[in-house]
């Protein structure tokens, strides 16, 4: 899509808004990691405790519970300009592979749901904790597992930019090629969250050192790490214009 | 047998017009590749503690269970994976002096003893399983099936490895980029890395 | 023709292929003779395991070719895994 003559404020704007994109995630990052250590949720209730024991958790603090998910909520607004401004770099890639683009944008847009909907469903458990213990468990389960287990949109989306940066046999890549072997690896390393289904104790139960801290880890790594890359990519990409302007991929 | 091979690949140099220079210092693959391996072997050695840690605590109970493993099919499963990354680094040295033609056998022989490798595996699972062993019998078992699974999960993707650098090595007009053949082989290695580990600790220790 | 260079690589790699055969085997030795009781056994086995890695990846791997730094940090996941087995192993026994 080219277009001649566009005022030069065009170009700059769309590439702010890109970097702005890249560049507010390490800021939701930090928001949500505190958020969850605020209501309590790092390191995490036990999947043995009893349903007396999660609805203490909820039943005490509550309104510093309730305020830390806020905050998640609020930090978790930054995977959508990701998700977005990683689109449209992927799109740059040549060869094109704009369906592997639009594989990472859907994939993306459906893991923003278990991201924003756990919160909310942790939230309803901190709604009323004065209710019947098991409920509240029932609802802190529910949470708990909607956060952790849906590796599948992750995996996914990882996949598709491994794809797309390992076959990039442009002059200029766009992505670095280990930021394409980083996602091949996040592949492995989020593989056991899924048995989490089977286990309440020991390192595969849902607070458990696989399941809970390597993939927590292993997320916010990502995160910086495409942060980052887009953000250089999105510098690439405006260092090949010529200064006039001329070919404004307009955003 | 790995013998008959090993002759073959001298007979390859002898009819070479140019002597094989020996490789200059240089990463295996390309730099990014090692993130992704490095990365899966910090994250097996967590695996390894994780169990360690587990099993000091549970002395009896791992004692009893591993008695139940086969060593017998843990030796063979060792041995086909020592001689698949043999055959490997055969193919990628005869790729590397420029007799490309020829490393496709080597590739093939490493994907027949992967082959064999998840044929015992599934042997081995499926009389675990008909004795009413499961991940859930007790805490050895479930490192057991877990960690030999995923292991098993890297096999069959570096067994998809191992066919595509047939598949590439076997067009002899366009020789593929040594970078590319490295690569891969050392995803291969990494494979038989993580089993030379994983056999002592399951099986003799 | 052949250089004695590639003689003596070729033959290198059919060395280090028995030597691993034998190290194998001597591990499932010791594990034979093994009570759960006894660690030395099990340092012995851990260590043999280690020696095995270090030959895969200089030979197989190739990394006797390789820069310092990436020989230095594949070693050290050696040590460290070693390190961590048999600590672990031993704080508890």
């Amino acid at each position: 899509m080219t277009q001649t003559a566009i005022a030069p404020t065009y170009s700059i704007v769309s590439k702010r808004v890109q970097l702005a994109c890249a560049g507010c995630v390490p800021v939701g990052m930090v928001t949500f990691i505190a958020g969850f250590f605020i209501a309590g949720y790092i390191p995490p209730p036990p999947a043995y405790d009893t349903p007396q024991q999660i609805a203490e958790f909820y039943r005490h603090d509550t309104n510093t519970v309730r305020f830390g998910l806020l905050l998640a909520l609020i930090g978790f607004a930054v995977w959508g300009p990701l998700i977005a401004v990683i689109t449209r770099q992927m799109l740059r890639i040549k060869p094109r592979h704009n369906v592997l683009a639009y594989v990472q944008l859907g994939s993306g847009v459906a893991a923003w749901q278990f991201l924003l909907v756990p919160v909310l469903l942790l939230t309803t458990a901190a709604f009323r904790p004065e209710r019947s213990p098991e409920i509240t468990q029932a609802l802190h389960d529910l949470g708990w597992i909607f956060l952790f287990m849906p590796f599948t949109p992750f995996v996914v989306q990882s996949l598709s930019i491994a794809l797309a940066a390992l076959l990039d046999f442009g002059p200029r890549p766009v992505f670095a090629r280990w930021v394409g072997y980083l996602n091949l690896l996040e592949f492995v390393l989020f593989l056991p969250v899924g048995l989490l289904t089977f286990f309440k104790t020991g390192p595969f139960a849902y607070h458990g050192i696989l399941v809970f801290w390597v993939p927590l880890a292993v997320f916010c790594v990502w995160l910086l790490v495409m942060s980052w890359a887009s953000y250089r990519a999105v510098l690439d990409e405006y260092a090949q214009l010529p200064a006039s302007g001329q070919e404004a991929n307009g955003a | 047998m790995a013998r008959n091979f090993l002759t073959s690949a001298y007979r390859l140099r002898l009819s070479a017009q140019e002597p094989v220079s020996q490789p200059r210092p240089h990463v295996p693959g390309e730099a990014g590749v090692w993130v992704m391996i490095f990365g899966d072997m910090i994250i097996f050695g967590l695996f390894f503690a994780i169990f360690t840690y587990d099993r000091a605590s549970s002395r009896e109970v791992f004692a009893r269970s591993q008695q139940t493993l086969s060593t017998a099919i843990g030796l063979v499963n060792t041995v086909l994976l020592l001689a698949s990354s043999l055959f490997v680094v055969v193919g990628v040295r005869t790729v590397r002096s420029g007799k490309a033609g020829c490393a496709p056998r080597f590739f093939l022989l490493a994907l027949l003893c992967g082959l064999g490798f998840a044929v015992d595996k599934v042997l081995e699972y499926s009389d675990k399983l008909g004795a009413g062993i499961t991940p859930m019998t007790n805490k050895f078992y479930m490192y057991y099936y877990i960690f030999t699974g995923i292991h098993a999960l890297h096999l069959v993707i570096g067994m998809c490895v191992l066919v595509f650098l047939w598949r590439i090595t076997r067009k002899t007009s366009r020789p593929p980029k040594i970078t590319l053949v490295e690569g891969c082989a050392s995803y291969w290695h990494l494979v038989d890395l993580l089993w030379i580990v994983l056999f002592p600790l399951l099986y003799l220790i | 023709m052949r250089t004695t260079v590639q003689n003596n690589s070729e033959r290198s790699l059919s060395l280090v292929f028995v030597g691993l055969l034998l190290l194998t085997g001597s591990s499932l030795w010791l594990a034979e003779g093994h009570s759960f009781s006894g660690s030395w056994p099990t340092v012995l086995i851990v260590t043999i395991a280690g020696a095995k890695l270090h030959l895969v990846g200089m030979h197989f791997v190739e990394l006797r070719h390789a820069p310092l730094a990436l020989k230095l940090i594949f070693d050290g996941w050696i040590v460290a895994v070693w390190g961590l087995i048999i600590g672990l192993t031993l704080i508890h026994g």
